[in-house]
């Protein structure tokens, strides 16, 4: 695999049965970790779409995410945008993929230099994309870029990092990705570090981006009510699997997969009126991590069986959307 | 049913010294002049999103007051049978830390000691309580009050790396409630967790207080863990209280602007439709904001709330709220 | 090359400067050490070098300051050069090395690959050099001809390899932060990502090691000096300490001579030391920014 595929593909980011393992520990006794273990996903070129990769602290979403943006190489498997193997894109090629898709980061405060003043980077970027020839010029894009975010140029200018709060300097990192006009957005849990209060503005622009520039978001978090809010199709993953894909409203109103179900079933819905009720069995909650042949899920999964344990499960299609689980391999 | 009172919080101002390099000492005011009861037997949510002061609060219910953390002001009560204990007081740690209250933190490897067993973990409390302990008799006990929370016994003779998060948070809680306080402070319990543990921990906590028939106060920015275990919620804004109530009233009824966007904010599966959101910028409990805390971001503010601190009253019974213009609401 | 400025710099110093009152005290010696040697040394009025240009073991008086040596030598204008020249050692000594180090480690730690591997592996073989052994056995073979120049470029020559190593390190960890892929994203050149932002990071480890290398560089020079294997018949701290100790100054009661330059090193290397402490202190990024946010 990896050849470039030269023909038109209904999508324009395909990532295509991407592994990635780590080798961890020094030369004789290392350890391998599979954070992504083949995993396939894919976003339409006809329409924008919010597509959110969802699961708990070191599933291998983050990982994925950085192979996406090719910061990380996989293992095997290959990812493709707008038909064009990205890890052979080199000069010209490779500066037109980094201005269509533009990353948003976790922890704004790291996302730029504390030395740097937040201005510079976005002048910086409307000038080395051409999106401005001049100095002048920038600044009125830029500005044009803040306003989408419902900031101000005026208060933003000549600020450095620690002189913004939380959300207004992840608003300004969203308008320096907006700035080169991207066809997608790779968000890494965008506001997991921000107040709850503030966070529905800033996942409301996702939305806003969608409808008013077609821009397509590949939406990264462990909120699963998040997710549900913002997204049109959602993975959930599971070390380093997706265990279930489809109808972001499908799955997780009516999810399929074991896993997926226990998850819903243990976020705190914010409603005193909706209580837990039962008790979530012991069985459920991890002792230890293994590395371990068959579903790696199987060991907690109250619906396993012996097959479970033993084989790997395939992706099976059901119900419009694709689970990874043996249970449903009977209907076929 | 007897529900009184069991700590007694008056006019608590808490504060952090900093020096801003070679000028006069500043004041972070964390807790700004804050008083409220502590029932028996009940669970008391404490709300607020960052620079609200919850943790610092947390703390100084502990008596956990050391520089830079300064008690200007105000004091916390407990009391115990006949004995008022105040936190000022030099025989609290003694008498009350550990005994009648205990602390959970957010993290578990503060509390655990990495080279220790988990076992010599509760000697050590023990030991440091009692004197003329039988051992054998002791680790039958403890044997049992761990497998009641749901952890094996193989725990016990591992040390804490060899246990996941969630086991180690259960440990925590175990360590807490081994002594059988009357009050269990839980400072982000479940913060550090997956989504799948923190139901377990909490359900634990749930299920302690159900049966101990104590108080547990549990501090976090989720609101929909206090959806699921709070009975009564205290939002914090700014080092104080805006909003006091059972949980109910607070989600479906609140009168404190800030309060009703937060929770209008919340998404939850079912429902798409859009939500609105906070504006502005956290405050900032250096230079908090004149008059209300909350009136740069609030929509509803006016001269009045940039003049005077609305005080807390009660709007009816056991709702307290801190706005000049509650009855808008 | 532009760095960001956080704060208006003279008074921040100021208030730096208050309280930590070592590294002034430390600059201070260092000031008036180095203007000793590259100012005052300009205007002696004989090379003090020469014998008898003075009466012999004359103690300090007003006409000698420093007194004289067994020799006939002024000891204050002695200082005055032996001061230079050590002084010039060292710099010679750090600043080489420091350059071809930093220099390639840049280069090692941006590029990576097989460059990165070439570089590094004769780098170990540089740091697995023994470098006074080294020194010490060239200088037993040429002797009178090492003098202050090759010396100080010898030193730099042999110690270039830890400076590779550290600033790889720096790179490799600031290549992996979330900045630097934003930098990337953002279109940033290779040389603004280096020279904007890793620079504020790297510049205060420069600094720190073109002062903690001065200590090794002198020190080399000293050792040579006493035991008489670098040229005896220049003025240096560690000559000056040979030839007192050859005509046992010390046993003959004539102190001075001992202990000019002794105390001489002692304050140069403490003056050294505190103002590196408190450089560190001020230009750490970690502190530094915490000073900035702390302060507003």
């Amino acid at each position: 695999m990896g050849a470039n595929v030269e023909m038109t593909t209904p999508h324009i980011l395909e990532v295509r049965n991407v592994s990635k393992v780590f080798r961890i520990g020094g030369l004789i006794f290392a350890a391998k970790l599979t954070a992504v273990d083949d995993v396939s996903i894919a976003l339409r070129r006809d329409s924008a779409e919010i597509v959110s990769i969802a699961g708990e602290s070191g599933c291998g979403k983050t990982t994925l995410c950085r192979i996406i943006l090719r910061i990380i190489e996989p293992t095997k498997g290959s990812v493709f945008y707008d038909g064009k193997d990205i890890f052979r894109m080199r000069g010209r090629e490779l500066r037109d993929f980094r201005k269509s898709v533009q990353p948003i980061f976790q922890n704004p405060y790291e996302a730029i230099c504390p030395f740097e003043r937040v201005d510079f980077y976005l002048i910086s970027t409307a000038l080395n994309y051409g999106l401005a020839k001049s100095k002048a010029d920038a600044i009125g894009v830029v500005e044009e870029a803040l306003n989408t975010v419902g900031l101000d140029i005026k208060y933003i200018q000549g600020k450095y990092s620690h002189e913004l709060s939380g959300g207004e300097l992840q608003r300004s990192l969203i308008a320096r990705a907006l700035l080169s006009k991207p066809r997608i957005l790779i968000a890494d849990e965008p506001v997991s570090m921000i107040d709850a209060s503030l966070r529905m503005g800033i996942i409301n622009l996702f939305l806003d981006l969608k409808e008013k520039f077609n821009m397509s978001t590949l939406y990264i978090t462990h909120d699963l009510a998040t997710a549900y809010y913002v997204s049109d199709k959602i993975a959930i993953m599971y070390r380093g699997n997706i265990v279930e894909y489809g109808d972001a409203t499908k799955v997780l109103e009516d999810p399929l997969h074991p896993y997926t179900k226990i998850l819903l079933e243990s976020i705190p819905t914010p409603d005193p009126y909706k209580k837990w009720k039962k008790e979530v069995s012991l069985s459920v909650l991890e002792i230890k991590e293994f590395e371990i042949a068959g579903c790696k899920f199987a060991s907690r999964c109250p619906n396993a069986r012996e097959i479970c344990r033993e084989k790997r499960p395939p992706d099976l299609d059901v119900e419009s959307r694709r689970v990874k689980c043996w249970i449903f391999a009977d209907t076929k | 049913m007897e529900n009184s009172e069991i700590t007694k919080v008056s006019n608590v101002r808490a504060y952090y010294k900093i020096f801003g390099g070679g000028e006069d000492s500043r004041y972070v005011r964390a807790v700004d002049d804050i008083s409220f009861s502590l029932y028996n037997s009940e669970i008391l949510g404490i709300a607020g999103e960052s620079g609200c002061g919850k943790s610092t609060l947390i703390k100084v219910l502990y008596g956990l007051v050391d520089p830079p953390l300064v008690l200007l002001n105000g004091d916390v009560i407990y009391r115990i049978g006949d004995e008022e204990i105040s936190i000022r007081d030099r025989r609290f740690k003694r008498k009350v830390q550990w005994k009648v209250c205990s602390y959970i933190p957010q993290s578990s490897m503060s509390v655990l000691n990495p080279v220790m067993r988990i076992k010599d973990h509760f000697f050590k409390i023990i030991q440091a309580h009692f004197r003329d302990i039988d051992e054998r008799e002791l680790y039958e006990d403890i044997e049992k009050h761990v497998q009641r929370l749901g952890l094996p016994v193989e725990a016990l003779t591992s040390f804490p790396h060899q246990l996941s998060g969630g086991m180690r948070q259960r440990v925590v809680i175990a360590l807490a409630t081994f002594l059988k306080p009357r009050v269990i402070l839980a400072d982000e319990p479940t913060t550090a967790l997956d989504v799948i543990n923190q139901r377990g921990v909490l359900q634990l906590l749930i299920r302690i207080q159900r049966e101990m028939r104590n108080t547990v106060v549990i501090v976090t920015h989720d609101m929909g863990v206090h959806a699921q275990t709070a009975q009564r919620l205290m939002v914090m804004y700014a080092g104080k209280i805006v909003e006091l109530a059972s949980t109910e009233e607070i989600f479906k009824n609140s009168y404190h602007p800030y309060v009703r966007i937060l929770i209008d904010s919340l998404p939850f599966i079912g429902d798409k439709k859009r939500r609105p959101s906070l504006k502005g910028r956290p405050p900032s409990l250096l230079n908090p904001p004149s008059g209300c805390r909350f009136h740069p971001r609030c929509p509803f503010a006016e001269d009045a709330c940039k003049r005077g601190e609305p005080p807390l009253v009660e709007v009816s019974y056991g709702h307290y709220v801190s706005c000049f213009k509650w009855e808008r609401m | 090359m532009k760095k960001g400025k956080t704060i208006k710099l003279p008074k921040e110093f100021a208030r730096f400067t208050w309280r930590n009152k070592g590294f002034v005290i430390g600059l201070s010696i260092l000031t008036i050490l180095i203007i000793l040697a590259f100012g005052a040394s300009y205007f002696s009025p004989y090379d003090p070098r020469r014998w008898n240009t003075a009466p012999r073991d004359m103690p300090p008086s007003w006409k000698y300051p420093l007194g004289t040596t067994t020799l006939g030598q002024d000891l204050f204008w002695l200082l005055t050069w032996a001061l230079r020249n050590s002084l010039a050692i060292g710099f010679t000594g750090s600043l080489t090395g420091l350059a071809i180090g930093a220099l390639l480690g840049f280069i090692a730690g941006y590029r990576g690959g097989n460059l990165d591997r070439a570089i590094i592996l004769v780098a170990d073989i540089f740091i697995a050099i023994p470098t006074l052994m080294l020194i010490i056995l060239i200088g037993s073979i040429i002797k009178a001809n090492l003098n202050i120049g090759i010396l100080g470029v010898l030193y730099g020559i042999l110690t270039w390899g830890m400076p590779v190593r550290n600033v790889r390190s720096m790179i490799l960890s600031l290549r992996e932060r979330e900045f630097s892929y934003i930098d990337i994203f953002s279109g940033l050149s290779t040389s603004e990502i280096i020279f904007r932002h890793y620079f504020p990071y790297i510049f205060p480890w420069i600094s720190m090691a073109a002062i903690n290398r001065m200590f090794g560089a002198i020190g080399a020079e000293v050792t040579l000096a006493i035991f008489g294997l670098s040229a005896i018949d220049e003025a240096t701290l560690g000559t000056m300490l040979y030839w007192a100790l050859k005509y046992q100054a010390l046993l003959r009661g004539v102190y001075w001579w001992i202990l000019t330059p002794t105390v001489t090193l002692m304050l140069l290397f403490t003056s050294l030391y505190l103002t590196s402490v408190g450089l560190n202190i001020y230009l750490n990024p970690r502190t530094r920014l915490q000073r900035t946010i702390g302060g507003e």
